[in-house]
């Protein structure tokens, strides 16, 4: 359970992310957005509710539709926008865009284009901090799709050998791109699949971000306790198709409204005025100041410069010998 | 100066790796005492450094590839093994997709200091699976150095090179060069990437070859000599990046170039070096280029069928013989 200080700073950072996404879905359709966009409108409690028990130093990696996990972490999202809208003060320096956004100074290692990556390389980095003897821990999310990948056995065993600070977080958005899960899974309780593994797995509400916040707290508590890998499987839904190019053909209209009457925000909203006081106008409040947030970093990463030609040939190499060794140039 | 193995030379640099800096370790199947490695160049490494710094891993290429990767970017410097070339493509994502793109694609943000290391080749009629020489197809990922050593004293001091080395490097380690004895000098001995070695000067024709078929051109060398013809053998000892002054020059001296390689001549990386000389060398070349590769066939296990893929001394002999008489490539 949140404490009413704690609900309200969730239901910002969900209003953040969702504001965050749906910009990008209108400016995607005004053809200002290059590229592929993974939006996660209606995902954002499982964002917020894992992110609120990090620390600085933990670290997290996670997917393509990672928009509102690195937002979660605590990302500017002025240099989201940058990124996304190819303009120099980028996180990528506007050379990874919306499948890579990383923050390593910020613990974030980056999203990933691979379905399942996010498994392993987080695993590892995982093992980095036991080897190291930091007390971080990892937060792996993956989505739904991936427990189908090979890399995900590899994962949650080499995970469960090791004994290793890692939190799997699973966003059960319920497609695989356009495939339903009854479609690609052998074992349809997933909770039952990795325990498999010798890894504590709990099923959540993602919907609720009190539910979310709650299993997420155990979580990390147990993990960072030396308790071994920790799975949480997030039920929830995504407003939007795969990507911005898709409108979701092989989903029911009934289906979409079922899941729209549980709008993570309208959720939170309605529990902070009915049983937490909120007045409304505070809430509007809220919503409004997210949206000015919004409108002046969106206005900010316009103003930016374009990255100069040049960085196209930068940043694949670190080492200065290495670069020697090309002769000076790298070709 | 002492004499030893390549796979000795392989372990103290390794060993003195270790040594110098304690966030390198090791991290692959098989690699911990008394087994020490499926060739042995582990061995010891374990009992002396402990198992913290040398992990055995489950048989997942994929997954210990990526999960390196996680480690080498939050501060330590793996040194992964694969126990053979052809397990390499079980780890195509990590291997493409990830190792030598993520310091890219996040815009300079990390660092992947790790080396792979791999043993490779033919000629021990392991059959299809267990014996190619897959090289070319990590030379063609921006972002991935490649080496392929072919002496003891090389082998030692490239991988000391490589694991210092803050980007991604792809070791390859012929299985046929293990037990080569060999002089390596004594003392810290660095090797630097992208300087090709000439290892015996000529002036007729340039043969360009890299880990065990150095030797077989060494030997073809030999035998063209009692012929009258100086082949001039140059070993490249590193793919990416290659020593293209070095090529060159070579070429500007003897104006004749044969290359050789043990992997398929289609799409081998002898085409790219080939297609290198053939523009900025052209004006030096008197003849057209050849390559001496294995035939565009899996590796057959019988060696009588083997031996009739994989590149011969004689087919080295022929080529250089060829481009020296002047044939029509």
């Amino acid at each position: 359970m949140l404490t009413k200080p704690e609900f309200l700073r969730a239901y910002e950072t969900m209003c953040l992310i969702r504001e965050f996404e749906e910009s990008l879905v209108r400016m995607h359709g005004e053809a200002r957005v290059p590229g592929f966009v993974h939006v996660s409108v209606w995902q954002e409690a499982v964002s917020t509710g894992v992110s609120m028990w990090l620390r600085p130093d933990d670290l997290m990696i996670t997917t393509h539709r990672g928009h509102g996990d690195i937002i979660a972490k605590g990302a500017s999202i002025e240099r989201m926008f940058a990124e996304l809208l190819a303009r120099a003060p980028g996180y990528c320096r506007a050379k990874g865009g919306s499948m890579h956004v990383t923050d390593v100074a910020l613990g974030v290692l980056g999203a990933n284009g691979i379905v399942g990556a996010s498994m392993p390389i987080g695993t590892g980095a995982a093992l980095s901090m036991k080897k190291q003897g930091r007390d971080s821990v990892v937060v792996v999310y993956t989505g739904d799709g991936a427990i189908a990948q090979g890399l995900t056995h590899e994962a949650l065993n080499m995970a469960s050998l090791w004994q290793l600070p890692v939190i799997y977080v699973r966003t059960d958005n319920q497609y695989a791109e356009s495939t339903s899960p009854r479609a690609y899974r052998g074992i349809p309780d997933v909770v039952r699949y990795v325990e498999g593994y010798g890894i504590h797995a709990e099923a959540v509400d993602g919907n609720d971000v009190e539910a979310v916040s709650d299993a997420a707290k155990r979580a990390v508590e147990r993990t960072r306790g030396g308790g071994g890998p920790s799975f949480l499987t997030c039920s929830t839904y995504r407003r939007y198709g795969h990507n911005t190019s898709d409108v979701g053909a092989y989903r029911t209209p009934e289906e979409v409204a079922a899941w729209q009457a549980r709008d993570p925000l309208t959720v939170a909203r309605s529990r902070l005025v009915a049983e937490r006081g909120v007045a409304d106008p505070e809430m509007d409040a809220i919503d409004a100041r997210v949206k000015e947030r919004i409108d002046a970093a969106i206005a900010w990463a316009d103003a930016q410069a374009e990255p100069p030609l040049e960085w196209a040939f930068e940043d694949l190499y670190a080492d200065p010998a290495t670069i020697a060794a090309f002769g000076g140039a790298v070709r | 100066m002492t004499v030893m193995r390549f796979r000795e030379a392989l372990n103290e640099a390794l060993r003195e790796e270790m040594d110098r800096d304690p966030r390198v370790f090791l991290f692959g199947e098989d690699l911990r005492d008394p087994w020490g490695g499926t060739f042995r160049v582990t061995q010891g490494l374990s009992t002396q450094y402990g198992d913290d710094r040398v992990l055995n891993t489950p048989i997942s290429e994929n997954g210990l590839l990526d999960a390196a990767l996680g480690c080498a970017i939050t501060g330590l410097r793996p040194v992964v093994e694969f126990m053979h070339m052809d397990f390499t493509v079980m780890a195509m994502d990590g291997l493409v997709n990830q190792v030598p793109k993520a310091r890219y694609m996040t815009g300079g943000q990390v660092t992947v200091p790790m080396v792979i290391r791999t043993p490779a080749g033919g000629y021990r009629s392991s059959a299809a699976q267990h014996g190619q020489s897959l090289e070319s197809l990590y030379t063609h990922i921006p972002g991935m150095l490649v080496v392929a050593p072919s002496t003891p004293a090389d082998a030692k001091g490239l991988l000391k090179t490589a694991i210092r080395l803050d980007d991604p490097v792809f070791f390859v380690e012929h299985k046929s060069l293990y037990m080569l004895k060999g002089e390596v000098p004594d003392g810290e001995h660095l090797v630097p990437l992208g300087k090709a070695d000439v290892k015996r000067e000529g002036s007729d024709c340039t043969i360009a070859a890299w880990s065990f078929m150095v030797h077989k051109a060494l030997e073809a060398a030999d035998k063209l000599a009692a012929e009258g013809i100086q082949a001039e053998v140059i070993d490249l000892r590193s793919l990416v990046p290659l020593d293209e002054e070095a090529l060159l020059a070579s070429v500007a001296k003897t104006g004749r170039l044969v290359i050789v390689h043990e992997a398929p001549e289609r799409t081998g990386y002898g085409a790219e070096i080939a297609a290198f000389v053939a523009g900025r060398g052209f004006a030096s070349l008197k003849t057209g280029i050849r390559r001496v590769a294995a035939r565009n066939f899996p590796l057959p296990m019988a060696p009588k069928l083997e031996n009739a893929v994989l590149p011969q001394t004689e087919w080295i002999v022929d080529a250089v013989r060829a481009a020296v008489e002047g044939d029509a490539a």
